[in-house]
């Protein structure tokens, strides 16, 4: 028994030491492994089609039909009002103020195949720091691109940058991690790596907290909970 | 503030008085403070206005034949202190206002256009609130004198000039029985 | 001591093999990066709606309903071509099938299905929503009712696409309440916040003011001046109504708590304008505010223990805030010497107010605690009358430019004003419904 125990032991610890080298089993980008990246940049970047395209008869690449099992359409009813309503006829807006919405979300793709990345050429005064521009979204086992682009889209939404003056480096960077339920909200927000400055901390902490609750985990995703870090990078410009 | 509060005393005794000589057919009206307030610090508070409801609705309001008397006063813009030059109008309605006790007046406040339509409805009532303070210092019953804010709702000038502006900048008096 | 260790053995070898395979199983993780200028919109594609029967509902107007609600959400972005947004539906009607990267290639993320049925009588409208990324459905909706309440089952379809994408709680079955003088005395009406289905709820054929919302959007409180009175009313919306007070003086800026027990108004009853606290039926009034400046425009914080106000204890126009009983009040705007209207949002940290600016009313927040003031509108017109909606994220408001009043209403992340209505005469005063 006890030689069993010395090799039983042994064999897990040299296990443990081999593990991290084992391609696929940890999903952190920082052990350099095989991850699934997805670059939100470039789903978005592709172009509205300008023309049709020719029919292809035979072969079909897509998902096929409507899926199964169809979603269960829940039913409600519209509860009736009290007393007829009276109409007064008004006039809608001419198309012009839809076709804005649309307008600038043409916009927003053309401008967003144009800016990159990359630093801008010229070096200019340094005015109010600008956050950079990147977004590079690493995945495992979470292949719902909108939810995704949703927390993203609303914690910028809500991060209000503290003042300028204190930040005296070309960048800074607070990453918060935190915990959505499956109903949205969130928990175990925290500081992972502080950016020195404190305000700045908590500005990113609250960005997260003024964002729950998130949208209620997919119906389909199996776990109960899905862990987010999000870095906070404000850099001057 | 002192010298008004004896001056109001020495009116209440007046109108006692008067009210057991048998001058006057109306009954004294008392004023109830509401329990929670404060003691007044102006006259305001004592004129405490509530008669019931029904006692105005039944009034006519007819046209002013002392349309002479009752002349607007006016207000300089986002203020509501009564103005010298209007010393000498306020005077001579409470004038008339003490030969014709039986008589009630109804204060409108009024105001420019520029300021906001919800502000302006509250200074509008700090006029008409003002005019009848003075009046009260001068004597009048101030259970007679009702307040009424349009704001900018009813301008006697509708155009966008100074001119218009400091017309509509006003206290109304409208007279009833 | 041999037999202690041999129990421990398999104890050890347990524990050794569940830290393994502890180690080896770990639930999704996500990396993101956030900055400001990368305010990310989800882009939905929504195409015409789909009829079963015959035109009972226009499937035009069905699919500008939702489309104007998600995309004034502050969430999605629609794709803007309709042109081939239909004709990709065209294809999958005609295949009976969904061509889901076809639908990706125009840029979307998101697909919204809808479909009407139905008789003169009834009809049902449905969605389905698909996940384009994956090629699959991510749930669907059906809402029965009147023909004549079609609107409203495609705003509900909305709003139940908002939460379950979003989370958040959508705006598009609330209402906005103003007034109006279209029929010559000044009433109060009622519209669906997208500025359609307008009604009228009062006919005193006096000037009627400042209505608000009691919690459940179904009644309202009004001022109206009426034989040379001020007179506070509560109404449903179908018209009919109570009077609640009639003091001397103002009885003004009626404002239901957010349990719907207590309104704050401004009175001058004793002598000068100041804040009382009564009881929804109008009774109990309680003085709040003492002094001789003015006291107006009272609203209450979303947690009901704290009222914000307008005082010119100041000299000008200035916001307060104090507690829901009385104390001393606090100054919370801090620029510019007129401020007024003050609305506080359902979320608790901002009020929304009317702020004079070079001699233009603008609409401004200001965050309670930091004092943060962000500006919301610009330019010519006067804006004023602001009024939050239930999401703590639009706000609608005012605005009288060229002899014309309108209402507008703009996202405060957006900040782009969208025009509510259109026709004739001027409205004035908006609340807008939770």
């Amino acid at each position: 028994m006890n030689r069993f125990l010395i090799i039983s032991a042994s064999a897990h610890v040299v296990l443990l030491f081999i593990l991290p080298f084992i391609p696929g089993i940890f999903t952190e980008e920082e052990m350099g492994l095989d991850v699934y990246s997805v670059e939100l940049v470039e789903i978005r970047s592709r172009p509205v089609r300008v023309e049709t395209p020719e029919p292809e008869p035979e072969v079909e690449e897509n998902v096929e039909t409507p899926p199964e099992p169809a979603p269960e359409i829940v039913e409600e009813r519209i509860p009736e009002e009290p007393a007829p309503q009276r109409r007064v006829a008004v006039r809608r807006d001419p198309p012009e103020e839809r076709e804005s919405l649309a307008d600038r979300l043409a916009e927003r793709l053309r401008s967003q195949d144009e800016e990159r990345t990359d630093e801008p050429e010229v070096e200019q005064q340094p005015v109010e720091p600008v956050a950079s521009a990147s977004a590079t979204v690493t995945v495992s086992r979470f292949p719902y691109a909108w939810y995704l682009s949703i927390i993203q889209g609303k914690v910028s939404s809500h991060w209000r940058q503290p003042s300028s003056r204190l930040i005296t480096q070309d960048q800074l960077s607070t990453q918060v991690s935190f915990r959505i339920r499956r109903d949205g909200s969130a928990e175990l927000v925290t500081v992972r790596r502080s950016s020195g400055l404190p305000n700045v901390d908590q500005s990113a902490v609250k960005a997260v907290r003024d964002s729950t609750p998130f949208p209620p985990l997919p119906d389909d995703y199996m776990e109960d909970h899905l862990d987010v870090t999000i870095d906070f990078t404000v850099k001057q410009e | 503030m002192r010298k008004n509060l004896a001056l109001v005393a020495c009116l209440f005794a007046v109108f006692a008085m008067l009210s057991l000589s048998g001058c006057g057919s109306r009954e004294e009206v008392m004023v109830d403070p509401i329990d929670d307030m404060e003691p007044a610090e102006d006259v305001g508070a004592i004129s405490g206005d509530d008669l019931p409801l029904a006692e105005v609705s039944d009034e006519t309001v007819y046209t002013e034949p002392v349309s002479s008397v009752f002349t607007d006063i006016h207000f300089e813009f986002d203020q509501y202190n009564i103005l010298a030059r209007d010393e000498a109008v306020l005077q001579r309605i409470a004038n008339w206002l003490r030969e014709n006790d039986q008589v009630r007046v109804m204060i409108e406040g009024h105001c420019d256009e520029r300021g906001t339509n919800e502000y302006n409805m509250a200074l509008g009532e700090q006029r008409a609130l003002a005019a009848r303070r003075y009046l009260v210092g001068l004597g009048v019953g101030a259970a007679r004198l009702g307040t009424v804010s349009y704001g900018e709702e009813q301008p006697l000038d509708p155009r966008s000039t100074e001119d218009a502006w400091s017309k509509n900048r006003r206290a109304h008096f409208v007279v009833s029985e | 001591m041999l037999e202690m260790k041999r129990r421990r053995a398999p104890l050890a070898q347990l524990a050794l093999s569940l830290m393994l395979l502890a180690a080896v199983t770990a639930s999704a993780q996500v990396h993101l990066n956030v900055s400001k200028a990368f305010g990310q919109k989800v882009i939905v594609a929504v195409p015409l709606f789909e009829l079963e029967g015959g035109t009972i509902v226009d499937p035009v107007a069905a699919r500008d309903v939702l489309e104007f609600d998600l995309g004034h959400s502050g969430f999605f972005d629609i794709v803007g071509n309709r042109e081939f947004v239909d004709e990709t539906e065209i294809d999958d009607r005609i295949s009976a099938r969904i061509a889901f990267q076809e639908w990706s290639a125009l840029g979307a993320e998101i697909l919204v299905k809808g479909k009407i049925g139905g008789d003169l009588t009834e009809v049902y409208v449905e969605a389905t929503i698909y996940d384009l990324a994956q090629g699959k459905a991510i749930f669907g909706r059906r809402y029965v009712g009147s023909r004549e309440r079609w609107r409203d089952a495609v705003h509900s379809i909305s709003d139940d696409i908002v939460f379950k994408l979003t989370g958040e709680t959508g705006i598009a079955k609330t209402k906005i309440a103003f007034t109006s003088s279209v029929t010559g005395s000044k009433e109060v009406y009622v519209m669906d916040y997208d500025g359609e289905n307008l009604r009228r709820v009062t006919r005193q054929n006096a000037i009627a003011l400042s209505p608000d919302w009691f919690p459940g959007g179904e009644e309202i409180v009004y001022t109206i001046i009426k034989e040379g009175r001020h007179q506070c009313w509560r109404t449903t919306i179908a018209g009919s109504g109570t009077k609640l007070t009639a003091f001397p003086g103002l009885n003004d800026f009626a404002s239901p708590s957010p349990r719907g027990d207590e309104i704050l108004m401004s009175l001058s009853k004793d002598g000068n304008p100041e804040i009382y606290r009564l009881r929804a039926d109008g009774t109990d009034p309680r003085r709040l505010t003492f002094g001789r400046s003015t006291e107006s425009s009272p609203c209450w914080s979303p947690d009901g223990r704290r009222v914000a106000f307008v005082s010119d204890r100041a000299g000008v126009p200035q916001v307060y805030v104090m507690g829901a009983s009385g104390g001393t009040p606090r100054r919370v705007t801090l620029q510019g010497n007129y401020n007024t209207s003050p609305d506080w949002s359902p979320k608790g940290d901002l009020i929304v107010y009317t702020s004079r600016v070079g001699g233009t009313f603008q609409i401004c927040t200001v965050d309670v605690e930091t004092g943060e003031t962000i500006r919301l509108t610009s330019g010519a017109g006067q804006k004023e009358d602001p009024s939050w909606a239930r999401d703590g994220r639009h706000v609608v408001y005012s605005v009288k430019q060229g002899g014309k009043t309108d209402l507008y209403m703009i996202d405060i992340y957006e900040l782009e004003p969208v025009r509510l209505t259109s026709g004739a005469g001027d409205y004035l005063s908006p609340a807008w419904s939770d």
